[in-house]
């Protein structure tokens, strides 16, 4: 849990010019919210791959593939302009964290269940990611065709991807909570 | 009638719920059935350890039974048949052979004092005052002594590593297998060398016995009394038994004991 806190710090200092309206060159804010995901991805993979009750040798086959991943995506970042929404990007990257999250619960009942799970600050936080993630998907995906052919679901899209964002914080903060309380 | 972007705006709301409310149910089915696997689990190991408890006390009762049969058997085969000389010595005094007479007396003399010096080495042996006044190592040096006084055996005791203090009990019961090692190899073995080495390591104890006696074949024998015995006192301690024999090649046994918290290095 050590330096989790700094994800929602960062998360929210980003969301700081957006929520008081600053007069920021939306070029400029798209270009942070994208190049932000290397950030976002590579945090919550560490963290998730940290968690993962297995052996230090075996977490290596995990690096792996979060470094695969972390390649997409940056290829990506490349590849594309960076100033206009990349939600395929973004679809990468949240399949990558929800592949990991799976993991990570069908590797919890490899083990011999002894975690108080409702107790337990990671497996609040990966249930956040892995629920934020796993909607996201699909609104990333579509997103795309959306803009392009319905632009009247726009509105409904950013609206479930905030609430994404909102309960994968809720359950940061329950994670959080529990933290806090096992170390009391 | 709803237009048709309402419709598919509806759809898509209802679509985003059964998503959200698939993934809520995929989270509380994995809490409920983590829990599940949890109770199970913890109900099994409440079983093991019932049954290790029961096993221990067995185990622990078996033991205790055995000493008072060593006891017994001592006192009936070796103080009590000095004793019946003894008395057959005095009763058939005859005090008219003057000569004799002096001779019979010292006799059953010296064959009480035997008795007496017997019964105390057993009550010193029996003893765990040896151990809790003086520690494991300290008894074993006197056990040595002790068997190397006839001259029959010659016994080395060596210690290495760096030396830790058990818990009385612990040492207690270690001592108890030394005792019945060494005297199974008195009384079975044939052996005229007998090398004890204690060597403490970082997370273990381990005990080595071997003797250059005559050994057995370990397929036909494992099951004698003696090393169940010791096995079972091992097993008291979390620890392991290992006897290692061939006919005609002596006998190692080997006994490690895993360091628990109650343990100070000095």
């Amino acid at each position: 849990m050590k330096g989790f806190y700094l994800y929602p710090l960062i998360g929210v200092l980003l969301g700081v010019p957006i929520f008081f309206n600053m007069n920021f060159n939306l070029d400029f804010l798209m270009a942070v919210n994208n190049v932000s995901l290397i950030f976002h991805f590579s945090f919550l993979s560490y963290f998730i791959i940290r968690v993962i009750p297995v052996n230090a040798k075996s977490k290596i086959y995990f690096y792996l593939f979060s470094f695969v991943f972390l390649f997409l995506i940056i290829l990506g970042l490349v590849t594309n302009d960076i100033t206009k929404p990349l939600s395929h990007v973004f679809a990468i990257s949240s399949f990558g964290l929800t592949v990991l999250s799976l993991v990570y619960f069908y590797l919890l009942f490899e083990k011999n269940p002894i975690l108080k799970l409702l107790n337990e600050p990671s497996f609040w936080i990966i249930s956040g990611i892995f629920f934020a993630m796993s909607l996201y998907i699909p609104v990333a995906i579509s997103i795309g065709y959306v803009r392009n052919n319905a632009s009247f679901y726009l509105t409904i899209f950013s609206n479930v991807l905030m609430f994404c964002y909102g309960i994968m914080h809720l359950f940061f903060l329950k994670g959080i909570y529990c933290a806090l309380r096992m170390s009391h | 009638m709803l237009n048709s972007d309402s419709q598919s705006i509806i759809i898509f709301i209802i679509a985003c719920t059964i998503l959200i409310l698939l993934l809520t149910g995929f989270i509380a089915f994995i809490i409920y059935k983590y829990q599940q696997k949890q109770n199970a689990y913890f109900q099994t190991l409440e079983e093991i350890k019932i049954a290790h408890e029961n096993d221990m006390l067995k185990s622990k009762l078996e033991i205790q039974e055995q000493t008072f049969a060593n006891i017994s058997r001592e006192i009936h085969d070796n103080i009590g048949q000095k004793l019946t000389l003894a008395k057959l010595h005095l009763n058939t005094l005859n005090m008219m052979e003057k000569s004799k007479l002096a001779g019979q007396v010292n006799n059953a003399i010296n064959m009480i004092s035997e008795s007496i010096n017997d019964l105390s080495d057993i009550s010193r042996s029996m003893s765990s005052e040896i151990i809790l006044n003086n520690g494991f190592i300290k008894a074993l040096e006197f056990e040595v002594n002790q068997l190397n006084k006839p001259g029959i055996y010659s016994i080395k005791l060596k210690v290495t590593g760096e030396t830790v203090f058990l818990d009385a009990n612990t040492e207690l019961i270690l001592f108890r297998i030394t005792q019945e090692a060494l005297n199974n190899i008195v009384k079975h073995a044939n052996a005229s060398d007998i090398a004890i080495n204690l060597h403490y390591e970082k997370k273990q104890l381990s005990l080595q016995i071997t003797d250059n006696g005559k050994g057995f074949d370990q397929i036909n024998k494992m099951s004698g009394n003696g090393l169940t015995n010791m096995a079972k006192r091992a097993l008291v301690l979390n620890g392991l038994c290992e006897v290692i024999s061939k006919p005609g090649e002596g006998t190692t046994i080997e006994i490690v004991i895993p360091f628990y918290e109650n343990t100070t290095a000095i």
